[in-house]
């Protein structure tokens, strides 16, 4: 990441009274008004904490009873087999899933202590605090200049032309890719590669200054070194966000995240797949020596 | 060969099947290797025993496969770790495995070099403390060394927990001989008494490799060695 702005932005960037709270009609209490982002992390406490959170698709409960929680300046990996809920408990952490007419949940997401399914929480104001990437790379149909400007535009940016300017070189530098695009600012989005479109998506996140990023499989229509260009990106990221990655890529899991979390599907009494949470823990335990035996036998392959 | 029964690792039941498949023929293979080692140090006890100064050669010769053997593993481990990329206790045992084959291929080479001394004094001195000891010496080390293996073969992790205090005797009896060495040392001249000092040296190294392999299989069963616990 060369470029003329040494200082990265990101949580340092956001001003105080741009401040972390949800505007919630019931107030959690008392806690001190946070300056920034990251004076609003509790010492030990993680930016998003899952309790005792189930999703429902209609009467379908695909995830039950999930307690994790998410720290800041962490990659967290969400691993297990297809059907598991991984991708569901994601997209509960940032209600993507409203998006859905029969999806509702259970329990708790708790965000800086507040819950985001709490009566008058606005989804969109979620959305731009916790930010997301997909597995497809899918920026708008603009210019690459238009792709940050835009969402930020709607997300309520209000700064002068320049100002805009700066976010959008910034985001860039961020995403590691102003050096790429600098010249043609003006070009389509959808005129980059698979990798850089999708550096262009991170971009576009980061411009609305989250402190979370969601990650849905965000190297998997790429190639390996494009996937290793995500995978460094996602490092460095770490140091002003909390990020949280499903993947099907258990090296990539490896290589990457500092906690993983294992997802398995229990078949219930009616028949029904309910994924459910294994094991969290340290990537580097996980991986040696997994607490739990289902652990054991998924990422060494005996699983059945 | 063997009279060591190896138990299948439970890697029973693997979807990967060519990887569960390859992982037993490791463990199989190094059994299988650590039975040739054992074979030649018992060999090269016995040659020490009875002066057989002229089977020296076969204890050296008998060193060749082993080395082959070695070297075949040492591939079949690197190709599996690079590709198939092994995790948890598939990893732990691969990696184990690998110290597995240090610790062997050593254990053969002391087997020679127990056998080297023998050939460079022209035969062991005839003295019947020093013979018991010694018989008694190769008795134990042997006997250490096939714990390893047993300890491979079965992944027993209890092998591993009591190998420290299983080893004393070796050490015992080392000490044993050094002593009666030392009161010796003006009938048996400098380089009897060396070369005895070197033997003696040599068989206990072959048991502290039996302990460690045993310790290896318990870090690759429970994933700490017996110390840590």
């Amino acid at each position: 990441m060369t470029s003329e702005t040494p200082e990265k932005i990101g949580v340092d960037t956001v001003t105080s009274d741009e401040s972390v709270e949800i505007p919630t009609e019931d107030q959690a209490p008392a806690e001190p008004e946070p300056e920034t982002v990251e004076d609003a992390q509790p010492a030990t406490g993680g930016v998003i904490e899952t309790v005792d959170m189930d999703v429902f698709y209609g009467d379908f409960k695909a995830v039950a009873e999930v307690d994790m929680n998410f720290e800041f300046n962490e990659i967290s990996a969400l691993i297990g087999p297809s059907g598991c809920g991984k991708s569901t408990v994601l997209r509960s952490l940032n209600r993507m899933n409203d998006l859905i007419p029969s999806a509702h949940v259970e329990g708790e997401v708790r965000y800086h202590g507040a819950n985001i399914y709490g009566q008058g929480v606005d989804p969109v104001e979620i959305r731009r605090r916790i930010g997301m990437v997909f597995q497809k790379p899918n920026p708008f149909p603009k210019s690459i200049f238009d792709n940050i400007a835009w969402g930020a535009k709607i997300n309520g940016f209000k700064g002068s032309k320049a100002e805009l300017g700066n976010l959008v070189e910034q985001a860039l530098t961020q995403a590691a890719l102003w050096d790429e695009v600098k010249d043609k600012l003006k070009e389509s989005g959808l005129s980059l590669s698979g990798g850089q479109q999708q550096r262009l998506c991170i971009a576009r996140a980061i411009a609305t200054e989250p402190d979370v990023i969601l990650m849905d499989e965000p190297c998997s229509a790429l190639d390996p070194i494009a996937t290793l260009r995500i995978e460094e990106l996602m490092i460095e990221l770490k140091e002003n966000y909390s990020i949280i990655i499903v993947t099907h890529n258990m090296q990539q899991a490896a290589r990457v995240s500092d906690k993983t979390a294992f997802f398995n599907v229990a078949l219930d009494t009616k028949g029904q797949r309910t994924g459910y949470l294994v094991e969290f823990s340290p990537t580097d335990e996980l991986f040696t020596s997994p607490r739990e035996k289902a652990t054991e036998d998924y990422i060494t392959g005996r699983f059945g | 060969m063997s009279d060591i029964e190896v138990t299948a690792l439970p890697s029973e039941g693997h979807i990967r099947k060519t990887f569960g498949e390859q992982l037993e023929e490791i463990h199989v293979r190094l059994v299988e290797l650590g039975d040739m080692v054992l074979a030649n140090i018992r060999y090269a006890g016995d040659v020490v025993l009875e002066n057989k100064l002229d089977e020296v050669s076969d204890v050296r010769a008998a060193d060749d496969p082993i080395n082959a053997r070695h070297d075949e593993l040492d591939d079949q481990i690197f190709q599996m770790l690079a590709l198939q990329q092994p995790v948890a206790s598939d990893l732990r045992f691969l990696l184990v495995s690998h110290r597995m084959l240090y610790e062997m291929e050593r254990s053969g080479d002391l087997a020679v070099n127990v056998v080297k001394q023998l050939a460079r004094i022209d035969g062991i001195p005839a003295d019947p403390t020093l013979h018991s000891i010694l018989a008694k010496l190769i008795e134990a080390s042997a006997a250490m060394f096939q714990r390893g293996i047993e300890a491979i073969a079965t992944m027993d992790p209890d092998i591993g927990r009591g190998a420290d205090a299983e080893d004393e005797v070796t050490d015992r009896i080392t000490s044993e001989l050094f002593a009666a060495v030392t009161a010796r040392q003006e009938d048996l001249g400098l380089e009897s008494s060396v070369a005895l000092f070197y033997i003696g040296r040599f068989l206990e190294r072959i048991a502290d490799h039996g302990v460690n392999m045993a310790q290896n299989i318990t870090f690759a069963v429970d994933a700490h060695f017996p110390e840590d616990q």
